[in-house]
């Protein structure tokens, strides 16, 4: 029997891999800026992540699988709201004989504003609140306590430069303010910073909107991008153990956007031990509501 | 697991056709491109249906002035297929703007250049 405290600390630092949930396209001008794994990208959509996933291993002995599913539901056209949560299955424990477990972590739901959009400038930024519920999966997977997230989102594609190689490049990141309750478990952890940077190069606006060079296919739907994503503790605790790691993770990968869906797949690269030992993989499936059920599930409540 | 026992009956209750966004696909000229001589059209060929009614197609020389006929029509009936007239152009470089409302509302837009160079 897995000990829950030890299989939450795996399922913990996995989640330093997805504590990001990605999102969908968002559209500012002719820029799309698509779903991130990592990050979230700085839209509000009608989307879903059925799965979004990755594999790592937290402690270099250990694996562990995290599938993310996310519903995003847009209110108006600026605003939304999202519900999800992440079922994990932690492989070869080497700490409990080689054991495997499996359970759900924290559920979570989200609302969330775009603020501006700037389409000239292909410039779009939202701010988002979120709550995760601690005490809503599978004891051992759960964190155990709540945790409030403010958070920050911005897009700017290089589009209105005057210099045609650099306007494919889009850059987007995020910033996150964690507020973990004061109740019997988060009492002894303290506030955290996240947050990331990705940097993308668009082939469909490269030959959309800069020069047609002939790709077609599949490669022609690709966007090739490295993301980078980061935690660290805003403050100490006076509890041994209980201070958030600073950890740098790098992903490189791609997305193949499509009508209905997309599909990314990236590797993942610790930059330091808090984020992981050796390689891992993420990926996602993502559905865009929008687009397949414009009339109905993908459109706003409301148009105000 | 119960979002997807959810989302995956409503997806297939969704019979009624589905449509996306309209990007543009191709152009002729072709983005980018440099042609000997002056194009009689600008043509675009959208990834969805689009609107003419609400869709338009405007091309500018360097200046910024204004140079196509004003005239956004579909070529041949096809609904991916929008185009404008363009007079005579002299040599220079043409910037196309395009604003489009695919056939389920949803608004798009882009630009590109060509270059005229004989």
């Amino acid at each position: 029997m897995p000990t829950p405290i030890r299989v939450a600390a795996l399922v913990a630092a996995a989640a330093l891999v997805t504590t990001h949930h990605a999102f969908a396209h968002a559209v500012a001008g002719p820029r799309i800026f698509v779903n991130t794994d990592l990050i979230d990208d700085p839209g509000v959509s009608d989307e879903a992540n059925l799965p979004l996933i990755s594999l790592s291993s937290p402690d270099g002995k250990s694996w562990v699988t995290d599938a993310n599913v996310e519903w995003d539901k847009t209110i108006t056209p600026n605003l939304g709201f999202a519900v999800g949560t992440d079922w994990n299955f932690i492989a070869r424990d080497m700490l409990d004989g080689g054991k495997t477990h499996a359970g759900f972590g924290d559920a979570y739901v989200q609302l969330k504003y775009r603020w501006i959009v700037l389409p000239e400038h292909e410039f779009i930024s939202s701010v988002q609140v979120s709550q995760a519920f601690g005490r809503a999966g599978t004891v051992g997977f759960e964190s155990g306590y709540d945790t409030t997230t403010l958070s920050g989102y911005f897009g700017k594609g290089l589009g209105d430069i005057p210099w045609a190689p650099i306007r494919p490049f889009a850059i987007t990141g995020e910033l996150d303010y964690n507020i973990p309750d004061t109740g019997p478990m988060g009492g002894g952890f303290t506030t955290s910073w996240s947050g990331g940077l990705t940097l993308q190069y668009s082939i469909p606006y490269l030959q959309s909107q800069v020069k047609n060079v002939g790709i077609i296919g599949f490669a022609a739907n690709l966007t090739p991008l490295v993301e980078l994503a980061w935690s660290s503790a805003a403050g100490s605790s006076a509890l041994p153990g209980f201070n958030t790691p600073t950890s740098f993770l790098l992903g490189t990968g791609a997305v193949w956007t499509g009508r209905y869906y997309a599909v990314s797949a990236e590797m993942l690269w610790p930059l330091n031990g808090a984020a992981g030992h050796g390689l891992g993989v993420i990926g996602q499936f993502h559905l865009y509501f929008d687009d397949l059920m414009p009339n109905t599930l993908g459109k706003p409540l409301t148009e105000w | 697991m119960r979002l997807t026992h959810l989302i995956l009956p409503a997806m297939l209750c969704a019979a009624s056709p589905a449509f996306a966004h309209a990007f543009l696909k191709n152009a002729s000229p072709p983005v980018g491109s440099d042609v000997p001589v002056s194009p009689p059209t600008v043509t675009i060929i959208f990834t969805e249906g689009v609107e003419p009614a609400f869709s338009v197609i405007e091309v500018q020389n360097a200046q910024g002035q204004r140079v196509d006929k004003a005239d956004p029509h579909l070529v041949n009936g096809e609904q991916t297929k929008l185009a404008v007239d363009l007079p005579k152009l002299p040599q220079g470089t043409y910037k196309v703007s395009w604003h489009v409302t695919s056939v389920d509302t949803h608004k798009t837009e882009g630009s590109f250049q060509f270059t005229v160079s004989p």
